[in-house]
């Protein structure tokens, strides 16, 4: 365990400005943590680079809140000079000719790089299955750590490092978040820019983040939220200093839940947890709304979320043929199409096959008015619903679980199998754009569960705030964990 | 909605430009065709009359596009740098022109 990474971010900063640490001593603690790796979280490493970019910090003032501290980011964030792969062997010694807009400013403000973490092939998955192996819970190693983010998640759960980047399409921090007892946080859509992030599902992607509070997260926001010209979906939105929502309380009042969610929590204890919170922030003058969003819609996310994604990605990865970048497996191809077949052939894994094929299918003229065309309405109906809820309340709040995380040896990839609605609800947010938090709540059984609180179009700020309170309530903040030996 | 076959699933793969194995194909297909049942049982197609599609989620932000200033772009060497196999400024490939399976 590191001595001084497992601590939270404004905790560092006091440190470095106080220099009772300097910068390269917390980059060797985080090397030293990361060397085991008993998880599975790293693709790829950068000590020599980050030590160096460490001995060069001499001093931190106190306005330079991020400057020498470590962190690591998922691996599909463009990073100049370093192998990028998002985890897949069609990117295999892929190695970025410049840097994503967030990682040259996380290094503007002198954040230190250490590794790339591990992630489901292309971001497609929510099991942390990689190419070179699954990426396992630190509270269970039998179990998995969710996905797509799964190697941030769990080298922030193990104290390695105070920070990790993401990316969340359809609930790939905030999954995460909720099995190792961190915070997880996707932004508004657009106001952190993509660019350099390899894109899965542009119209649901988002720069994500993995951090021990939410103190820490709103800061990070802060940072990240600018606007960039190179990211054409980048918002325009006004950013703002989002800790100031915690630090000066401003707050939102009206709470609702879904009343179809509190039907069918089938565990007593998540159930009795989520409804003592709810009483609990009544007596703190919340108000609290159930909201009946119609159980046939909420069975319609997950298919609306797959036909819209898979197509997305397909078009998205025809780029992947091996000829500007990835792996030359087909030196003896006969012409340029067979170039392409065989590369592509060996560099996507089944699952990532399945996914495309199911993008395909929906795209074709013989199925797109009953997919994709279909779909692309459940969407709006979908976000037509939300903004009803909206209209009653500042926040949607459920609980990010329901159950514990798979075990391993029961590993599913069927894209058939996931059918219960409740397994989906987190992404409404990606359809819609909100941002949403998922931070610490409970434990069931042995293995943590988080709380989710989702808000409209801007309302970042309002999140933290509610968030804070939360951590308030439940005294639950600034976790990790220790793998048994 | 008509079920797929493995022979639907061949010719897509063909398009995308990979293979299936053989000892995958039926899986994939299944899976595929179940998870389409779901679609056709869950169908709430009566509720979408005068729905206009979604495809992005902020639609009301306008976008303002950026100047057109001249910026110094990639050079080739840098840009063929991840190529395999290159030849002064070009990549180099199987033939383009001709009979794909001559």
């Amino acid at each position: 365990m590191s001595k001084y990474n497992k601590l939270p971010l404004t905790t560092l900063h006091s440190l470095l400005v106080n220099k009772e640490v300097s910068a390269s001593q917390l980059v060797e603690d985080a090397i030293s943590s990361m060397k085991e790796d008993p998880c599975f979280c790293f693709e790829v490493t950068c000590f020599e680079k980050a030590r160096k970019q460490a001995s060069k910090i001499t001093e931190v003032k106190k306005e330079e809140f991020l400057k020498g501290i470590p962190f690591v980011c998922k691996d599909n964030f463009s990073h100049k000079g370093v192998k990028t792969t998002a985890s897949s062997k069609i990117l295999e010694d892929y190695v970025p000719l410049f840097d994503a807009s967030v990682l040259q400013k996380l290094k503007k403000e002198g954040m230190i790089l250490l590794a790339h973490t591990t992630m489901d092939e292309l971001a497609m998955g929510g099991k942390g299955v990689s190419k070179n192996g699954i990426t396992r819970n630190p509270y269970d190693l039998e179990r998995i750590v969710g996905g797509s983010s799964s190697g941030s998640a769990a080298s922030l759960a193990l104290g390695m490092i105070p920070f990790a980047l993401g990316s969340d399409t359809g609930d790939s921090i905030r999954l995460p978040a909720s099995y190792t007892q961190t915070v997880g946080f996707k932004p508004t859509y657009g106001l952190i820019s993509r660019y350099g992030l390899f894109p899965f599902a542009p119209s649901l992607d988002c720069v994500s983040y993995l951090t021990r509070n939410v103190l820490d997260a709103s800061y990070m926001l802060s940072t990240l939220a600018f606007y960039d010209e190179k990211d054409f979906t980048c918002s325009h939105h006004k950013r703002e200093k989002y800790q100031d929502y915690i630090l000066q309380g401003r707050k939102k009042k009206r709470i609702g839940y879904l009343k179809e969610m509190l039907d069918n929590i089938s565990s007593n204890t998540i159930r009795e947890q989520f409804v003592s919170l709810l009483s609990v922030l009544e007596k703190r003058g919340y108000e609290i709304h159930s909201f009946s969003f119609g159980k046939e819609l909420l069975e319609n996310i997950y298919p609306c979320y797959m036909i819209l994604s898979s197509a997305e990605a397909l078009s998205n990865d025809a780029t992947l043929d091996g000829i500007r970048f990835g792996p030359n497996r087909a030196k003896d191809a006969r012409n340029y199409i067979e170039y392409m077949k065989k590369n592509r052939s060996i560099g996507f894994s089944s699952h990532i096959k399945k996914r495309f094929l199911l993008g395909s299918l929906s795209l074709d003229k013989n199925y797109r008015s009953t997919l994709f065309d279909y779909e692309s309405k459940v969407r709006r109906l979908l976000v037509n619903r939300m903004e009803e809820f909206y209209q009653e309340n500042d926040f949607l709040l459920m609980p990010s679980s329901f159950s514990a995380p798979e075990k391993i040896e029961d590993l599913n990839l069927n894209i058939s199998s996931d059918r219960n609605f409740m397994n989906h609800l987190l992404t409404l947010a990606n359809l819609g754009g909100y941002p949403s938090l998922t931070l610490p709540f409970m434990k069931e059984g042995n293995m943590p569960l988080g709380i989710n609180i989702t808000a409209p179009l801007y309302q970042d700020g309002y999140v933290f705030s509610l968030g804070q309170e939360i951590e308030d309530i439940t005294k639950i903040k600034d976790c990790v964990v220790e793998v048994a030996r | 909605m008509k079920k797929i076959d493995q022979k639907v699933l061949q010719e897509q793969a063909s398009r995308l430009l990979f293979d299936i194995d053989e000892n995958q194909i039926e899986e994939i297909c299944t899976d595929l065709n179940d998870f389409l049942s779901y679609i056709q049982e869950h169908d709430i197609s009566s509720h979408l009359e005068g729905i206009e599609p979604l495809f992005y989620p902020v639609e009301k932000e306008k976008r303002k596009l950026r100047e057109d200033k001249e910026k110094k772009p990639l050079s080739v060497s840098r840009a063929l740098k991840n190529s395999h196999t290159k030849e002064k400024d070009y990549i180099l490939l199987p033939r383009v022109v001709g009979e794909e399976d001559e």
